[in-house]
């Protein structure tokens, strides 16, 4: 299994997706975290929720960017047929999906640990720069640091087995987009407490971000570990199902 | 007969239409045995079969006795070219022999040795979508050669290769059979495949309707493979 896996993060960077999504992640964290610093008002970012809207902006965007990563990798090796060879040296299929998921969430996490780096090298200059002391414990700040880093690895994790299962990258896509950005908040203003499981609240959550920006704060959100947990599971059920489909489908 | 692929009653259905019928052979160890039939006659979803990659609806195909998908060390076993993409045209050629390399446990120099044998030592540090047809033919048998393996499957070769690549081809074929490997070798170049095998299967709409050694099938004087070929596959289609 482990050079199975070895393959897979070869594979991963042995192209310019991963380098160039690295590269976007960072920039677009960096770039959220100091516009929120710059064009907000000191009162609104020195408070608890401005604080956490600041820097899990890296975890955020590392975590989208992780989702579409995996999408893209494990769909895409049916766009291009390498998973023709990948099978031909391993066809328990099984076996490749599993650790296609592992390859893309140790991806994740590594999106993940440097936009959070981006994020807290920017905004904490950027703050003082405005006499602006975050209202948040170094216990609260850890904690959206490292739920960030995670939500990137699950984002990973989930996107690969989303793409294993879907094979289409812009169907796949397409749909990841349209759940995350249209369908999501469509329902979490219809359904009371829908953002306590939706991929967007379990997102905030993880991430360690103010439950406003899962779209309602009254319900709240679940605490970070069960959202991971939560995550964890929707991402493993995808699996499960790419698993169980990919073993009857001709490739 | 050492057969080291046995294809069992094997039936593939795509949905109302029939691929492949019922149809059974054994290859032995040690030849080279072509694979024929017009297009549309059940060759790529026989060897795809064979490979694990379809699954039939009935029958069974057999890889030295076991189904693909059971073969402890597969890269090692058998080594496949099939005629269809699997590159990353991001990747370049090394890379793509490397990752699969890695996935069969296979030393890194034997990427480099590879890389010579086929003749693409020049362009290995080039991306895929860069590369010719002819390129991508021997990247793909390059991958398929990993592995060292005792059988090779190829499907339609010769796609894409120059006239010297050809040359090449035939002779890389002819040694691995005098090292007592095995090649199923598909293709619709007839005057190629009579150069080289042993022996032919020819299938006509998914069933075979011929088996055996060249000089058996054109025993009529000045009788060709591909007369033999046309007679069959016409005679079938009435």
């Amino acid at each position: 299994m482990s050079r199975l896996i070895a393959a897979e993060l070869l594979k991963l960077r042995t192209t310019r997706v991963v380098p160039g999504l690295l590269v976007a992640s960072v920039a677009l964290s960096v770039l959220m975290a100091a516009l929120i610093v710059l064009l907000s008002s000191t009162s609104d970012i020195g408070g608890g929720t401005g604080g956490r809207l600041v820097l899990s902006s890296g975890g955020i965007v590392a975590g989208i960017l992780a989702l579409l990563l995996g999408i893209v990798t494990t769909a895409g090796e049916y766009r291009h047929g390498t998973i023709l060879p990948t099978l031909l040296t391993n066809p328990d299929r099984l076996r490749v999906t599993v650790a296609q998921i592992v390859a893309n969430t140790l991806a994740g996490a590594v999106l993940g640990l440097a936009s959070v780096v981006g994020t807290a090298a920017v905004s904490f200059p950027l703050l003082a720069s405005r006499d602006v002391a975050v209202a948040l414990s170094a216990a609260q700040v850890t904690g959206i640091f490292v739920g960030g880093v995670c939500f990137a690895a699950l984002s990973g994790t989930l996107g690969a087995a989303f793409g294993g299962l879907i094979r289409n990258q812009v169907v796949a896509v397409s749909a990841a987009l349209l759940v995350l950005f249209v369908v999501e908040p469509l329902v979490t203003s219809l359904v009371d407490g829908y953002q306590r499981y939706s991929l967007t609240g379990l997102r905030v959550a993880i991430s360690g971000g103010a439950a406003e920006s899962a779209g309602a704060a009254s319900g709240g959100l679940p605490p970070a570990w069960l959202a991971a947990l939560l995550w964890t599971g929707y991402a493993l059920a995808l699996a499960v199902a790419a698993a169980a489909v990919g073993r009857r489908r001709d490739i | 007969m050492d057969a080291v692929i046995e294809v069992d009653s094997l039936t593939k259905r795509f949905g109302r239409t029939v691929a492949v019928d019922g149809l059974s052979f054994a290859v032995p160890r040690g030849s080279i045995v072509g694979f024929l039939g017009p297009n549309g006659s059940g060759k790529t979803t026989t060897l795809r079969t064979v490979l694990g990659l379809t699954v039939p609806t009935a029958g069974r195909a057999m890889v030295e006795g076991r189904p693909y998908a059971a073969l402890p060390e597969p890269a090692r076993v058998i080594g496949a070219v099939l005629d269809a993409a699997q590159f990353h045209p991001g990747r370049t050629g090394r890379d793509h022999l490397r990752v699969f390399a890695k996935a069969a446990g296979v030393s890194r120099s034997r990427v480099d040795v590879l890389l010579r044998l086929v003749g693409l030592d020049e362009a290995a540090g080039r991306r895929v979508r860069g590369y010719s047809l002819g390129m991508r033919q021997r990247l793909s048998l390059a991958t398929a050669l990993l592995g060292d393996p005792r059988i090779l499957i190829l499907d339609e070769p010769a796609n894409g290769l120059d006239p010297q690549g050809i040359r090449w081809l035939r002779d890389f074929l002819r040694d691995r059979r005098d090292e007592g490997r095995t090649v199923l070798v598909s293709s619709h170049v007839l005057s190629e495949v009579a150069q080289v095998v042993d022996e032919v299967l020819v299938l006509h709409r998914g069933r075979l309707v011929a088996q055996g050694r060249v000089e058996e099938l054109t025993a009529h004087p000045r009788q060709t493979l591909e007369d033999v070929f046309l007679d069959l596959t016409r005679e079938t289609s009435r």
